[in-house]
């Protein structure tokens, strides 16, 4: 029983306080788990340049010594840290997958995330701790996802929690309640076609699997419903791009989830109380998602 | 007997002081208790075993009205999973939409859902009436023992899955049928049964193409010689 939570404005000019939407929504879905929470969030793009968040555990490695191994890949800058969560702009022109292995290469690191727009934020604890340990209520952006956990099978530490970055495809995430029973074979193939995950969760697949879908030419709509073929077991999972978000639910709709939506704004949450933090009015009238239905909102 | 109508706002009061409230006003012979602010919160009015009039102004949670027996609900709103679950008389009508396994389980009284509802809606009826306004999602009336259904909208895939008793009645589109579920013949009482029950709830039960769903009866008794129908079922 994990909690899903996002928001999006559809005016692809618009942005706004969607960090704090996703504190307000995470909130009340601490019920359906404390053991994390995360959020991707989407902001103003700069051209040329990439947005890194990485990981830095306690008494392993200094803010320093990331930020050297980034300057020796590419241009630093607004580079700064909240304890152990690291963030900083670097102009990149080259392989992402190296970028993440050259910071990797420092000594208890994780990178959460590179995009041009996209920053994950996560830590164990509920949306409060999470708030304290890095601050991101404040955050002004396009869209983000959320993601209140109970870990069933994997471990409950940072690396296991989501959102999951679709490593190395930028600004791409994924928040999933549920369980991928195939998921072995799912990541075999993935591997297989050089695919690397950074943890052995079964949620990181589904990110895997959808960026490669996209960069294999198909539209966010096809990926999303080949995944309801594709992925065994029961999920409801909202998936992030710079341009939008996406959700499925499995065929036997075992897993809750509902939207709203009007004229500006697109909210979905696993419970309606959510939703209900954010906006009162009795014009947004949720739905669930049918079993097997995918929906898209792209700005 | 109290004829004031107790006014309770949800955002003062904790989950559990808010359920207090409405039974204690049941007790006292109240014969309305309206709620406002109830911001889709879980477990609202359950167990309530008195015979009390209960109103939200706005969307309700998980389970609302569950495990009670004489009460009457209304929410001007929706309603999350499992509204009514178990529910033994009295009645709960929902001006909204509805989530998954509305009215499961329910002996007795009338759930209305006047938007749609999600999968499993009817799960396992042992009575009572429950009446969706809008689609209902899929496998809904999965393993209906007694009691009636209505649907004015369309029926998911596995309508009836595995129903045991009791009908099922949709007006617009099945997708598919459950395991053991079959159309049968909608006779004159049928429709008198529609026009009551829907006519209550505002609704001209005469715009619509009704089919009435029942049990096959493959499944109540276990044959050998009737090895496919079991291995569909499961």
């Amino acid at each position: 029983m994990c909690g899903l939570c996002g928001f999006l404005y559809k005016d692809a000019e618009r942005h706004g306080p969607v960090g704090r939407v996703m504190f307000d929504m995470l909130t009340p879905l601490d019920r359906r788990g404390t053991d994390s929470t995360g959020v991707a969030l989407y902001g103003e793009p700069k051209t040329g340049t990439y947005v890194l968040r990485v990981r830095m555990e306690a008494n392993g490695s200094t803010p320093e010594d990331v930020n050297e191994a980034l300057e020796a890949a590419g241009t630093v800058s607004e580079a700064g840290h909240t304890g152990g969560n690291f963030r900083a702009r670097i102009g990149y022109d080259g392989d992402l997958g190296e970028l993440t292995d050259r910071v990797e290469q420092v000594p208890g690191t994780e990178v959460f995330s590179i995009g041009r727009s996209m920053e994950i934020v996560k830590d164990v604890g509920d949306a409060s701790d999470v708030e304290r340990a890095a601050p991101y209520s404040g955050f002004e952006g396009s869209h983000a996802i959320g993601h209140t956990r109970m870990a069933t099978e994997s471990l409950v530490d940072v690396a296991h929690s989501h959102p999951f970055w679709a490593r190395p495809f930028p600004d791409i995430s994924v928040v999933h309640n549920g369980h991928i029973t195939n998921y072995h074979k799912l990541r075999r193939r993935l591997a297989e076609k050089g695919h690397r995950f950074a943890t052995g969760n079964d949620s990181e697949a589904i990110a895997v699997y959808i960026a490669d879908k996209l960069e294999e030419g198909n539209s966010l709509e096809d990926a999303l419903r080949s995944s309801v073929h594709d992925l065994d077991g029961t999920f409801a999972y909202l998936i992030s791009t710079p341009d939008g978000i996406g959700v499925a639910r499995d065929r036997f709709a075992l897993k809750p989830l509902l939207f709203a939506e009007d004229a500006d704004q697109v909210l979905i949450a696993s419970e309606e109380i959510a939703l209900r933090r954010v906006e009162s009015s009795s014009d947004l009238k949720p739905r669930e998602l049918g079993a097997g239905e995918v929906r898209w909102w792209l700005r | 007997m109290a004829t004031l109508t107790s006014e309770i706002d949800c955002s003062q009061h904790t989950t559990r002081e808010i359920n207090q409230a409405i039974k204690r006003a049941a007790a006292d012979g109240v014969p309305e208790v309206r709620l406002t602010n109830p911001a889709a919160r879980h477990c609202l009015a359950v167990a309530v075993m008195s015979p009390v009039r209960v109103v939200f102004d706005g969307p309700v949670g998980w389970y609302c009205g569950g495990m009670s027996d004489g009460v009457e609900i209304v929410v001007n709103g929706n309603c999350g999973w499992s509204v009514g679950e178990n529910l033994m008389s009295g009645s709960i009508a929902v001006h909204g939409n509805g989530g998954s396994s509305a009215a499961a389980t329910i002996r007795g009284g009338r759930v209305f859902i006047e938007g749609d509802t999600g999968a499993r809606s009817g799960i396992s009826m042992k009575g009572g009436t429950l009446i969706v306004g809008g689609s209902v999602g899929y496998m809904s009336g999965f393993m209906m023992q007694r009691g009636t259904m209505i649907v004015c909208g369309d029926a998911g895939d596995g309508i009836g899955d595995s129903m045991y008793e009791g009908a099922v009645f949709v007006g617009g589109e099945i997708h598919s049928l459950g395991a053991d579920c079959v159309e049968a013949e909608l006779t004159g009482d049928d429709r008198a049964v529609l026009e009551s029950e829907l006519t209550a709830n505002g609704i001209d039960a005469g715009g619509f193409d009704w089919k009435k769903l029942v049990s096959g009866r493959k499944l109540w008794n276990f044959s050998k010689h009737e090895y496919d129908h079991w291995r569909g079922a499961l």
